[in-house]
């Protein structure tokens, strides 16, 4: 699934601007960005519910038809269905738009509501579940109709760690199986470890974009974790300097070229270190340095 | 699939899960008990007996006038209680009227004198008429030359029934109107109110963008716009069955009750055709449920509008002027025709104007709600979305 040079505009607001996007099938694609960057403009775009002014949606080489559009799965970002409707009861629904009939809607959520551990609470209404519940069926919906493609704008909203860790294994789950997932997050470290790939977007651009693994490669900014608290004077005897500390340790700056065992040697003769690891740049420093939001912060 | 099916699935759901709500149920079976109550009780009560009349006559007045009384109003299915002078709790049998302790007064004098309250129009003044001139044309006839016996029989001979039938007429149809503007208005504020918090339901909740990935916005406005209609058309028909109900058994009706409900059902359906739209698109322009009442506003101030010019005065310049306008006409149309206000080229104009505003109100909400119902993050302005 290719985006294809979409640009979008509500009246004079250019929401976004020649942005081009690839879902291969099999990788968990990350579309992040901060709050207003254009990310649910561009999802609905991917979805047909808004038409761009200009690019298009490609599916296996085509632009994609609303026939292809129904044989994907959409998750909104929060809510995003009938609260008064019953658990089941909805998902069928939304299986026989989808082209299901009911009795194979009925087998499928049924299944579904067993995977994700809400089948006892079938009967009950929507508006009775908690929200983390709540999201579980939710991701159900999009998944009812067995979709190729898996759209989930800002799916870890307001969830926690648990219901992080649980949706997460169900993204990278459907991706394993040889689908299309693309999610939308401006929780950038949050998604740190699940994206594959990333889109970067700010202001309806993207400004950064690849394989996650790639993109911390080729960043030259390194850093040596350690389970200690390290003065400013140890750090400098070091040839560091310190970048962050709290009560888990201290991070420190390695310099481009660095030997980080060597620093890890002149930083072992103030306390004795149990825990140390070697980090890139996060996803947060990586769009921070792709928007310049990292300089303006050092200069200013 | 295709979008007949998917409509179809809208509507089913619009349908099932409105009547899986106990508030619902019970509302239409409170409608279909209170309709079934209207059309019966009349019968019990007002079925149960002739008319009585309390009639004072005065001791000066030929006996003949007192002996005449019972069977004159047997004669017209009514019954008549004679009071004496001493019954009498008010000073003077005129105030006995006035006060309607007495229904009639017969009073004695040169020409006998009948005293009924003013504007009576039930068969009262027609007995007491007819029994108060009994003496009088005895005497004329026996100065004609027939015997004494002959004149008095002549005399006696029950008169024919007085029935006013344009006024029994006007009154049914004004009951007619007032129920048809009273079911009409409601009917139609519920669906508008209806129609226009689902549609901001479904865009708060984001249930929207899941729908309008599968199916196309027309799809999903008129679908919720047919369901919430046949909820609330359910509701009509409870109203309606037992008046039609007791027709079929020949049961009496106002004679304007069966074209009322046929023309009312008609405006009705294009009056829904008009005004859902509009809900519908005022809905989908809010961000938020709580500002839908802000946002219908200018739409529940033209239904009130409405239904007060349709109860109050629909014979008026104003109610005819309202009769043909399309956003007022499926009201006060409707309820001037049962009124006997309008005319049969008033009605076809006014049911024209009415079908080309829906097809209007059909484009112009169906085009504002497609565009507003994916513009998220505050309420927008008519300006923004035309």
């Amino acid at each position: 699934m290719i985006v294809d040079g979409v640009s979008h505009a509500f009246g004079d607001r250019t929401v976004l601007s020649d942005v081009h996007l690839e879902v291969p099938p099999g990788r968990v694609v990350g579309l992040l960005g901060p709050n207003g960057a254009g990310k649910t403009t561009l999802l609905r775009i991917l979805f047909g519910v808004l038409a761009p002014d200009a690019g298009d949606v490609r599916w296996k080489g085509r632009a994609a038809t609303v026939a292809d559009r129904r044989e994907w799965g959409y998750m909104p970002q929060e809510r995003g269905l009938y609260r008064d409707m019953r658990m089941l009861d909805h998902l069928v629904w939304l299986a026989e738009l989808h082209g299901l009939t009911a009795a194979e809607g009925r087998a499928k959520a049924e299944a579904l509501l067993e995977d994700l551990g809400v089948a006892e609470r079938a009967g009950d209404e929507i508006k009775e579940l908690s929200g983390g519940m709540a999201q579980r069926v939710q991701l159900a919906a999009a998944m009812v109709h067995d979709p190729s493609v898996l759209v989930l704008d800002e799916p870890f909203a307001g969830l926690d760690p648990t219901a992080v860790g649980f949706l997460s294994d169900l993204v990278t789950g459907h991706a394993e199986r040889g689908g299309h997932v693309l999610f939308s997050s401006h929780q950038l470290d949050l998604v740190e470890d699940l994206c594959e790939t990333i889109t970067m977007i700010d202001h309806g651009r993207v400004v950064l974009e690849g394989e996650v693994r790639e993109l911390k490669e080729h960043s030259e900014e390194r850093r040596l974790w350690v389970d200690i608290d390290v003065d400013e004077e140890a750090a400098a005897h070091a040839g560091t300097r310190i970048t962050t500390q709290d009560a888990s340790g201290t991070r420190v700056a390695l310099p481009p070229g660095a030997d980080a065992l060597g620093v890890l040697d002149d930083l072992r003769h103030h306390a004795h270190i149990t825990e140390f690891r070697v980090e890139g740049p996060t996803l947060s420093e990586l769009f921070r340095d792709a928007t310049g939001q990292r300089s303006k912060d050092a200069g200013g | 699939m295709n979008g007949t099916t998917q409509f179809r699935l809208v509507v089913k759901r619009e349908v099932t899960e409105s009547f899986r709500r106990t508030s619902v149920r019970i509302l239409i079976g409170v409608l279909l008990v209170a309709a079934s109550l209207g059309v019966i009780l009349p019968e019990v009560i007002g079925g149960g007996g002739p008319p009585s009349y309390d009639v004072y006559v005065d001791e000066a007045v030929p006996e003949e006038v007192t002996a005449q009384l019972p069977s004159i109003a047997e004669a017209q299915d009514a019954e008549v209680t004679l009071v004496v002078p001493g019954d009498l709790e008010a000073d003077d049998p005129r105030t006995a009227v006035e006060e309607r302790e007495l229904d009639a007064a017969i009073l004695p004098g040169e020409r006998t004198t009948v005293v009924v309250e003013e504007d009576r129009s039930d068969p009262l003044v027609s007995i007491v008429g007819q029994a108060a001139s009994t003496p009088a044309l005895t005497a004329r006839l026996e100065a004609a030359g027939l015997n004494a016996e002959v004149a008095s029989t002549l005399a006696s001979t029950p008169s024919i029934q007085l029935v006013r039938v344009d006024d029994e007429d006007q009154s049914e149809r004004r009951g007619v109107a007032s129920l048809a503007s009273i079911v009409l208005y409601f009917a139609l504020l519920t669906v508008t109110i209806q129609v226009a918090n689902g549609t901001a339901i479904e865009k708060a909740s984001r249930i929207s963008e899941v729908l309008l990935a599968v199916v196309r916005p027309g799809t999903l406005l008129f679908g919720k716009v047919v369901g919430v209609a046949l909820v609330a058309l359910s509701g009509v028909v409870a109203l309606v069955v037992p008046v039609l109900v007791k027709g079929a058994l020949g049961g009496s009706l106002p004679a304007a009750a069966l074209p009322s409900i046929g023309i009312s059902l008609v405006f009705f359906v294009f009056g829904l055709a008009l005004w859902a739209p509009l809900a519908g698109m005022f809905g989908s322009m809010v961000e938020r449920q709580e500002e839908v009442g802000t946002a219908m506003q200018p739409l529940t101030i033209v239904l009130i509008g409405a239904f007060l010019v349709a109860t109050a005065t629909p014979d008026s310049l104003l109610g005819a002027v309202l009769g043909y306008l399309p956003v007022t006409s499926p009201i006060v149309e409707p309820t001037r025709i049962a009124y006997g206000a309008s005319s049969p080229v008033e009605a076809v104009v006014s049911g024209l104007l009415l079908v080309v505003g829906a097809v209007l109100a059909v484009r112009v909400g169906g085009g504002v709600y497609r565009r507003s119902i994916v513009r998220t993050g505050r309420r927008l302005r008519l300006s923004e979305v035309f």
